[in-house]
């Protein structure tokens, strides 16, 4: 019997592997940084990012895929991550100012990846956004991001595929921010 | 298959023997990349260069079958950005905006051209490298460049290939074999976007 588990054991780690290893930087991409450059908005700070209140801490931490832990590349916290990808990507579009009245927060509220099955994965991710100007709330929107994708039984195939897809979400997660007339008009495009 | 036969007369061995085969099968692997001779290396004087040169913002993403995998981005991210630098078009070459707003992003995608390659090395693992098989990466580069915000996109694409033999196999035609995967890799990555590169400098529409 030892021998089986053991065996079952070692052939799930061929089939899988065990590691922890965290999505990539967020590079900001072309698409993105167009929509950001040509909407009007003004150059805008980043602030507070964090854990939505009641939330497991452990969500913020690391997602799973298959035995395999995904973390960020961000003081391992994705709602971090969140706001670097943010912060790059504004940078990028000439539209980040540290000293800026009007700031982006945000509140990681869903944060999943189910990649266990072997024809189909899936990922959720849902953050609370807001902009103020100095003190005063302009902007109040959570946004959710839903991604589905081919997967495969083969470990090797599927932890990566998984892994690229979820770092995905937070792109598309900001690709919809971007995209919202509300929060344009909020960050001073138009005025 | 005497071992094979002696096991097989109780489950505990089966299961161990097929484990033990796996584990071989995947440490047997002996890989050998080649850079497929499709395209070549561009030597700075094969560029158009416009008078005067204009600085570049530069975006590069990596994908693998469409989607964006940032860990390869964030390794090839230095060397897309050095290729374009020693090519010698742009007066400099930057991740954020420049002045005048010329912005170009460079998107390898890298597609598989072999069907069921897991199949294949699985095969050949599993044979101790005796059935030698050959996989192909093809890798799409798409070059979108805007002179400036507003202005029309002009865009380019270049294609590319590696091609890995597992096993006993002999060296596929019409490629290069790379002293090691970072370097077939490397030269793909150069390679491919110093074709995309010059073709866009061919283009009449850039550098007006």
């Amino acid at each position: 019997m030892t021998l089986r588990i053991l065996a079952s054991i070692a052939f799930c780690v061929l089939i899988e592997g065990c590691a922890t290893v965290p999505v990539g930087q967020h590079q900001p991409p072309a698409e993105s940084v167009v929509t950001l450059r040509d909407s009007g908005i003004a150059a805008v700070n980043v602030g507070e990012f964090k854990l939505a209140a009641g939330l497991n801490l452990a969500l913020d931490k690391s997602v799973s895929v298959r035995g395999n832990q995904v973390d960020s590349p961000n003081g391992n916290s994705f709602s971090l991550y969140l706001k670097e990808s943010l912060i790059a990507d504004l940078k990028a579009a000439g539209k980040y100012d540290a000293t800026a009245p009007l700031s982006i927060q945000g509140e990681l509220t869903e944060n999943e990846l189910n990649a266990a099955g072997f024809s189909e994965a899936n990922a959720v991710l849902a953050a609370h956004f807001t902009v103020k100007n100095g003190n005063q709330l302009i902007y109040d929107r959570v946004l959710r991001q839903q991604s589905t994708w081919k997967s495969s039984f083969v470990g090797a195939i599927a932890i990566p595929e998984a892994r690229n897809q979820y770092a995905n979400g937070y792109t598309q997660l900001l690709a919809q921010l971007y995209a919202d007339q509300n929060f344009r008009t909020a960050c001073g495009a138009g005025l | 298959m005497r071992l094979w036969m002696s096991a097989a007369g109780t489950t505990r061995s089966r299961v161990l023997y097929l484990t033990l085969l796996l584990a071989a099968s995947s440490l047997s692997g002996c890989a050998t990349m080649y850079v497929d001779n499709g395209i070549k290396d561009i030597a700075p004087v094969e560029f158009h260069h416009p008078q005067p040169s204009q600085p570049v913002q530069l975006l590069f993403t990596f994908e693998t079958k469409g989607t964006p995998n940032g860990r390869a981005t964030e390794s090839l991210k230095k060397q897309v950005s050095d290729t374009v630098v020693a090519s010698g078009v742009f007066s400099s070459v930057s991740g954020e905006p420049v002045t005048g707003g010329a912005l170009m992003s460079i998107v390898i995608n890298n597609v598989p051209i072999t069907d069921n390659a897991f199949g294949k090395g699985f095969a050949t693992g599993l044979t101790f490298g005796l059935a030698g098989n050959t996989v192909s990466d093809g890798y799409v580069c798409t070059l979108d460049f805007q002179a400036h915000p507003g202005s029309a996109k002009l865009s380019k694409v270049a294609r590319h290939a590696i091609h890995t033999t597992v096993g006993a196999k002999g060296a596929p035609p019409n490629a290069t074999k790379a002293p090691s995967p970072r370097d077939a890799v490397t030269t793909m990555t150069r390679q491919i976007v110093g074709n995309a590169l010059k073709d866009l400098t061919a283009d009449p529409a850039f550098g007006q």
